[in-house]
């Protein structure tokens, strides 16, 4: 109820600014169509607010060109337009297309269609277009709503409408969707094993250099001389195994900033000892 | 007598031949069995018992990067980074075993007259722990 009180004043209001506002408006506007063989040329005024009598025919080949000059109604003097556009409204229920109008600065505008060279967003319309001009200067004028005409284009350059999301499908009792392929997985072969004899053998070949450094280790031991070492060599060797054991946690789990605090601290202790270790035997070899 | 003394003697030039040319091959194999020989026991009656062991393990060492090597050439390269990381501590451990025996070996006085023995070892056991955390980091 208030909702249509409020409308009822504004429409007053904007009527009675409106009547103080200029008004767009079109002059000497025509529409030329010329095809190849000139048999189909003609050209239609535009007197607005009279929209065309008999719709715009385009055939195969021809050129339909617009012109008009954008003027204020009242005093006729020309005006460069904020916006000029037509709207091509598909009748048969497909998607509108709106195309813009060159306008020069002295209101000179026109538009060209060659049907040679077709437009692709019109080439998706179903057909018969009902054709309007619209212009607007909002801060100065108030803007032109000009229902030209009827526009048919000719068949041979209308492509199939673009399907959207929701359409209808193409034939009678397709559905929308089809059936996909079905998926079919597949999997690696297992790992082949190795048989025992092989395996045993490649352990053998792996571990033959240990073999070599024991068996000379045992004929090289009886002949060294085991002398005890002072007790801060077993420090600085406990230090080394510890750096050697971390070491190995770093590989099993840490990241490398969570070693290097642990591995420099844990350096500093081994060269602390390794300090006094070495100068222990250094003098207990100088006796 | 005579005749076989002959026939020997008219034999005798191409026979001679071949056996001074065999005679030379088996001189020079000997001498090459001579010279191992020597090679050996002037090895293990002058090399002190500590440069043995750190021999031991420079063989040690050249053996196991051999067959890691042998192994990425014939089988496969996979996983590379271990490979990597497992050559590359042999040959670096093997490395740092030469220069170590280079410092303790007898007569080292004269080229290493200010780095110590111990200084030598303190030197080896810091660098091979740097080696070993640089091949802990190739195997991922």
């Amino acid at each position: 109820m208030w909702a249509s009180k409020l409308f009822t004043i504004l429409a007053a209001a904007s009527l009675v600014l409106g009547s103080k506002t200029p008004a767009l408006g079109i002059k000497q506007g025509k529409i030329a169509i010329t095809s190849p063989d000139g048999l189909h040329d003609a050209t239609y005024p535009l007197e607005p607010p009279t929209s065309l009598s008999q719709p715009i025919v385009l055939s195969e080949g021809s050129t339909l060109k617009l012109t008009f000059n954008s003027v204020d109604k009242a005093s006729g003097n020309a005006v460069f337009p904020q916006q000029a556009h037509l709207l091509f409204e598909d009748s048969k229920g497909g998607e509108d297309v709106t195309l813009p109008v060159s306008v020069k600065s002295n209101g000179r505008a026109s538009w060209t269609f060659n049907t040679a060279k077709p437009i692709s967003a019109l080439t998706h319309t179903h057909g018969p277009l009902h054709l309007t001009l619209l212009l607007s200067a909002l801060d100065s004028h108030t803007p032109l709503h000009y229902p030209i005409g009827e526009l048919q284009l000719p068949s041979s350059i209308l492509k199939a409408p673009l399907r959207r999301r929701h359409d209808l499908p193409p034939r009678q009792g397709e559905p929308a969707f089809q059936p996909q392929q079905e998926l079919f997985h597949t999997f690696n072969q297992g790992e082949k094993s190795v048989g025992f004899i092989k395996s045993a053998l490649g352990t053998g070949v792996v571990l033959s250099p240990w073999g070599v450094l024991l068996g000379l280790y045992s004929q090289i031991s009886p002949k060294l001389d085991y002398k005890t070492p002072p007790s801060s060599a077993y420090l600085f060797l406990v230090s080394l195994a510890a750096l050697e054991a971390l070491i190995f946690v770093y590989w099993v789990g840490l990241r490398l900033y969570q070693l290097l605090p642990m591995f420099i601290l844990l350096a500093l202790v081994s060269a602390y000892t390794g300090k006094v270790a070495l100068k222990a035997l250094r003098s207990q070899s100088a006796r | 007598m005579s005749k076989s003394s002959t026939a020997a003697s008219s034999s005798g030039p191409s026979v001679g031949s071949s056996n001074s040319s065999s005679s030379v091959s088996s001189n020079t194999s000997a001498q090459f069995q001579n010279s191992i020989s020597t090679l050996v026991a002037n090895y293990s009656s002058s090399t002190p018992p500590r440069l043995k062991l750190i021999d031991s393990f420079l063989l040690f060492c050249l053996l196991s990067g051999g067959l890691q090597m042998a192994y990425r050439i014939l089988v496969t390269s996979y996983p590379y980074n271990s490979f990597l990381g497992g050559f590359g501590s042999t040959v670096g451990q093997f490395v740092l075993l030469a220069g170590l025996r280079s410092q303790v070996a007898p007569g080292r006085d004269a080229e290493f007259k200010e780095v110590s023995k111990e200084r030598a070892f303190a030197d080896f056991c810091a660098a091979s722990i740097i080696l070993h955390l640089f091949a802990v980091n190739f195997l991922g």
